[in-house]
């Protein structure tokens, strides 16, 4: 067979990877399920996959808390839902305007850079103090952590437009507004896409922090509520289900960013 | 319209301390209607500073650049651009590459796209329309290019080394193209090379220039792209000894250290 050469092996090949997670992840459930039903650890610590899903199905008849599974779900998913829409709202058109222009920019510049760095969990306690902790503290602490890196990218992706492209555009008579509408943002889309993607990842983490805290129903509630009861079997189902969805939000991301930015890296 | 350099130049100040570049010193040149001017020279010797300049991409230390006897003020549609790399937006696909010029302008769709298809048959690529600009070879790409510059109905036509990144085979056939479709809209054109027979082949005047400081070195008028045009075969033409002699003489004038043309 005719083979390129692969200099530091980075482009072996996926088949070759993904078998060896797929075997990663067997042996690892195997483990589990041997560890848990020869009894070497309580089931109080670590519940056997099978305990877990069947806590699982009880979570979607039954529920946990006064909720089902589909109603914890619901509304944490209401919540980030709500969040980041806002937040890319009013990120995508905060990141333009301070990308070009330099009173805004330098308004805004020390806000962002300050509070952006910052664990949500540090700034929870303040947005409880001055929102209470109903909905609007999470939505609060969620669109804040969607916010920054959508605006960040927003702002990296139209200070990286193609000099040639503006110009191009100016010489067939492009105006300011026009060079903006139909050249720094669609230019700046996958940087634009890259934000939406690590932002949803952002507020999803935050999302289930804030629930932590304070709240009567959500995922996040949901895992911290069975702790409450020693329920580990529950908790591990909760986790399952986080971890879950928060893979399902990245898959949807790379769809988006494919249906709308099939020119990225060519 | 014609085009007029008044006196211009170019001086970068020096940077950390280095000395100011000159990038053009005192450059006065006249550009007619209907002309085929192309400014050729070693790297470094201002013939891009002097196109940016009358695409209102820059301005001048000193001088005056003329538009049709009105000051260059910034770009503007009357004088479209054709770049080194293609600058096309890989998120519309080719036709609407070709028809944003006059979709900025608010021409309705069907009519802008009617134009478009017809720049497009006229660069051969009609065919292409409906796909995206990325699919596209280097050649077509820029093909692409000249066509939305050409649909924008420019005054003037400037290219900075168009033709510049092609293989020798597209580069030739997308010469005689540029002459065909000057010789059927008389568009003043304006071109940037460092290729003396590119030069000769596509020019009705070269003005050679020399670098540190930049300025006009001299000024040709050769004949063979009109006789192209009037149907003489290129290749016969490039190699005719009148070809030949006039490529010796203006490579001795640019490199006279150069062994090898």
């Amino acid at each position: 067979m005719a083979e390129q050469l692969d200099p530091i092996g980075t482009r072996r090949s996926s088949r070759f990877v993904r078998g060896v997670s797929a075997l990663t992840v067997l042996l690892i459930v195997g483990a589990w399920w041997l560890v848990s039903s020869r009894g070497w650890v309580a089931p109080l610590f670590l519940p056997g996959p099978g305990r877990v899903v069947e806590a699982l199905g009880t979570l979607v008849t039954t529920g946990f808390a006064e909720s089902t599974l589909w109603q914890h779900t619901l509304a944490s998913l209401f919540r980030v839902g709500t969040a980041f829409l806002l937040a890319v709202a009013l990120a995508v058109p905060v990141g333009l305007v301070m990308s070009i222009h330099d009173p805004i920019r330098g308004v805004l510049d020390p806000i962002i850079e300050f509070y952006r760095p910052l664990p949500p969990l540090a700034y929870l306690p303040l947005v409880i103090i001055w929102l209470g902790i109903g909905e609007g503290s999470k939505v609060v602490l969620i669109f804040l952590a969607v916010f920054a890196p959508v605006c960040l990218n927003t702002r990296a992706g139209v200070n990286a437009v193609p000099r040639e492209q503006l110009l191009a555009a100016a010489s067939l008579g492009a105006s300011r507004w026009q060079l903006i509408r139909h050249v720094a943002l669609p230019a700046a889309l996958p940087e634009i896409v890259t934000g939406l993607r690590v932002g949803i990842g952002f507020g999803w983490t935050t999302l289930v922090a804030a629930e932590m805290v304070a709240a009567e129903s959500g995922l996040g509630f949901l895992v911290l509520n069975a702790k409450d009861f020693l329920a580990t079997d529950v908790v591990l189902a909760g986790i399952g289900v986080i971890g879950v969805i928060a893979y399902a939000f990245d898959l949807l991301m790379r769809r988006i960013e494919a249906w709308l930015v099939p020119w990225k890296g060519r | 319209m014609s085009v007029h350099f008044e006196d211009v130049s170019v001086v970068y100040p020096g940077e950390g301390g280095r000395a100011p570049t000159e990038a053009l010193r005192a450059v006065d040149l006249r550009i007619e209607d209907g002309e085929f001017c192309v400014l050729l020279g070693a790297s470094g010797c201002g013939k891009t500073t002097l196109l940016n300049l009358l695409a209102g991409f820059q301005t001048p230390t000193s001088g005056r650049v003329l538009h049709g006897g009105e000051p260059v003020t910034g770009p503007g549609r009357d004088r479209g651009v054709v770049f080194q790399q293609h600058a096309l937006l890989p998120w519309l696909s080719v036709l609407d590459n070709v028809a944003l010029g006059p979709r900025l302008q608010g021409t309705p769709k069907a009519e802008r796209h009617a134009l478009a298809r017809e720049h497009l048959l006229s660069v051969g690529l009609d065919a292409f329309a409906d796909h995206p600009v990325y699919e596209l070879s280097g050649g077509m790409q820029q093909r692409v290019g000249i066509a939305r510059a050409l649909a924008a109905a420019p005054d003037v036509l400037l290219m900075d080394e168009p033709l510049g990144a092609l293989d020798a085979f597209t580069r030739s056939s997308l010469q005689e193209l540029l002459l065909r479709l000057w010789e059927r809209t008389g568009t003043l054109s304006l071109f940037v090379t460092h290729s003396i027979a590119e030069a000769l082949f596509l020019a009705t005047r070269i003005v050679v220039m020399s670098p540190r400081p930049g300025r006009i070195q001299a000024t040709y008028s050769p004949d063979f792209g009109r006789r192209f045009l009037a149907g003489e075969p290129s290749r016969a033409l490039r190699s005719a000894p009148e070809f030949i002699a006039l490529r010796e003489e203006i490579l001795a004038l640019i490199a006279p250290d150069a062994t090898d043309g």
